[in-house]
């Protein structure tokens, strides 16, 4: 049998010194010290984590979606535990572009790491606005479209219908010379062909997964556990979906894949490295411990010293099926 | 922070008490705040639960828990020496006005569980303020009401009377201190109290929703300063996952978050 193990090269340090592997990858032409970005939604605007986690080690930094208009949420009770899981139906709360610029941006500057902002519209002029009025300001790095968002018009979710998501990204595409990442939600039949609409209508990388819909009910009460009734659900439980998506998108396209889903521990977000995404994003982790992050990172380092590989990209897509 | 199990005990059938050591537990906190606790290493139960602080100080640290679904059921087999794993103190809790004389404490069942900290705390500041050692006042006066539906759910009584708080009881089926409800006791002395012309400084409760509610208003109509401590199903406890939110009557067009701006809210703020 062949062996599919990486190469050993690239640059070794002097042979006293301890073996330390290249962790640097670029995604959709976004230079990052290392594969481990925050999930958008999952690390507030970045302030919330003062004092658990330094963001200057994070290979990117996603914040919280970004919509025109300050969004007030949906109603409590907005998360719930499930099996190995949590579902929520938080509802976009965010304060509005104005406000991000004004006040979370210039926080967010101070540190090293590419900074991305994830932004969801009800329309599709609503994107563009965040789009291009991003692309005017200094210390970000790229764009992530949150699609599991309906479209005022029509009713339909944006990344459920790859003609709306096609005419979405190409609109964007149009307004931002930013690196675009087009962040997929698994509720469709066929991931693949949302993948290919966006990249075709060019993206220049893609995020998957966001969360699954479901629900949970309180059998005493015979009531929604949510109040929204229904939510996303995220956590190990979703990992087995995220990671063949991954797995079958990675297959499908050339753009660079940021792998999301349930990653608790290296070894997740190793699977998914292995399985082809170009990086990873953090996402329910943070909420169980908020220095995850970094957690994650140096278990990466570790299994790359433990298994001599020189370069993390020398590991991306080495999945074995013989 | 990890913190080492001291003591793990069943107070009351499914009620426990649980002692925390650690040398990461600061002497400095606010009664009201609280910890995310970390059930176990895996993945199932996923997500930390929130404690009151019951009682804190230099390397120690105590909370009350109620065995109630598949995170808190978990805790009872934790035995001394255990690892557990600790997030905060977090939020923010009860302020207490300089010139506080009386304060009253009301909780509902498991609401009492801050309180006992709270109590402490007032004790402590009058003590470090130096009018104690002048002995020129007795100190604050602390009226507790603790209301449940039966006996076993009323917690710490004695732990508040040993204190030196003056402790009533109520239980909806009067097998333990008066029958009825914590508000018709707290309607009682509030009623005493301005028959002699001497309101309290301010009411502190936690407690079922309900309970703030009323308790809310009965403060507000009698014009007494009033602080809840509100509870809401959370997942982070740091104001990352936004899943507290609590309408609020001064952010009128969003949420605020009870594990950030509370989970102590004046009573007014909250839109009952």
């Amino acid at each position: 049998m062949v062996s599919r193990e990486p190469e050993i090269k690239g640059p070794n340090p002097s042979p006293e010194g301890p073996f330390q592997p290249d962790l640097s990858v670029e995604v959709a032409g976004i230079r990052m010290q290392n594969p481990v970005m925050t999930a958008s939604g999952t690390f507030g605007y970045g302030k919330e984590f003062e004092g658990y986690l330094d963001p200057n080690r994070l290979g990117a930094i996603v914040v919280k979606t970004i919509t025109v208009k300050p969004r007030p949420g949906n109603p409590p009770p907005r998360v719930v535990e499930t099996p190995a899981g949590m579902l929520n139906a938080i509802g976009l709360q965010n304060v509005g572009l104005e406000a991000f610029l004004r006040e979370y941006l210039p926080y967010l500057r101070q540190f090293s790491p590419p900074l991305i902002v994830n932004i969801a519209g009800g329309a599709i002029e609503e994107y563009e606005v965040l789009a291009s009025q991003l692309s005017q300001v200094e210390g970000v790095a790229g764009i992530e479209l949150n699609v599991s968002c309906p479209n005022l018009a029509d009713g339909l979710v944006f990344g459920t219908d790859p003609h709306l998501l096609s005419f979405l990204v190409k609109r964007v595409r149009q307004v931002t010379r930013l690196p675009l990442l087009v962040k997929l939600t698994p509720n469709v039949t066929d991931i693949v062909l949302m993948a290919r609409s966006a990249v075709e209508a060019g993206a220049d990388g893609l995020s998957l997964i966001n969360t699954l819909l479901g629900m949970a009910i309180d059998i005493e009460t015979r009531r929604p556990k949510l109040a929204n009734v229904t939510g996303g659900l995220s956590g190990p439980a979703i990992k087995p979906v995220a990671l063949r998506m991954v797995y079958r998108v990675a297959q499908a396209v050339k753009v660079p894949i940021v792998g999301i889903g349930g990653i608790m521990a290296a070894e997740d977000a190793l699977e998914f490295l292995i399985a082809g995404a170009r990086a990873v994003a953090v996402g329910t982790a943070n909420f169980v411990d908020p220095a995850s992050c970094v957690q994650i990172l140096e278990g990466i380092e570790a299994y790359l010293r433990r298994h001599q590989i020189a370069r993390l990209r020398d590991l991306i897509g080495t999945l074995s099926t013989d | 922070m990890q913190a080492q199990v001291v003591a793990n005990q069943e107070i009351s059938p499914t009620y426990y008490r649980m002692g925390l050591a650690g040398p990461g537990l600061e002497a400095a906190w606010e009664p009201g705040q609280f910890f995310m606790v970390r059930i176990g290493p895996g993945i199932e139960p996923l997500l930390r639960r929130p404690f009151s602080i019951h009682w804190m100080e230099k390397g120690y640290l105590e909370i009350l828990y109620r065995v109630m679904g598949k995170g808190t059921a978990r805790l009872p087999s934790l035995r001394p020496g255990e690892k557990v794993d600790l997030l905060g103190p977090l939020g923010k809790g009860f302020t207490i006005p300089a010139d506080l004389s009386v304060a009253f404490l009301v909780a509902g069942g498991m609401g009492v569980a801050p309180l006992r900290g709270l109590a402490g705390q007032i004790l402590a500041r009058w003590q470090a303020s130096g009018t104690a050692t002048l002995g020129q006042d007795r100190g604050p006066k602390i009226e507790v009401i603790i209301g449940g539906k039966r006996r076993e759910t009323i917690l710490s009584g004695e732990k508040l009377h040993e204190m030196g708080a003056e402790v009533h009881i109520t239980t909806e089926d009067g097998s333990l201190g008066q029958k009825g409800l914590a508000t018709n006791l707290l309607t009682e002395v509030i009623r005493k109290c301005q028959s002699i012309g001497s309101l309290p400084s301010i009411i502190y409760v936690c407690g079922p929703r309900g309970l703030l509610a009323r308790v809310a208003q009965m403060a507000a109509d009698a014009g007494i300063p009033c602080q809840v401590s509100l509870e809401e199903y959370m997942a982070c406890g740091i104001g990352a996952c936004m899943g507290c939110a609590v309408k609020t009557r001064t952010h009128p067009d969003s949420y605020q978050l009870v594990c950030k701006d509370g989970p102590v809210f004046d009573a007014q703020e909250i839109p009952w």
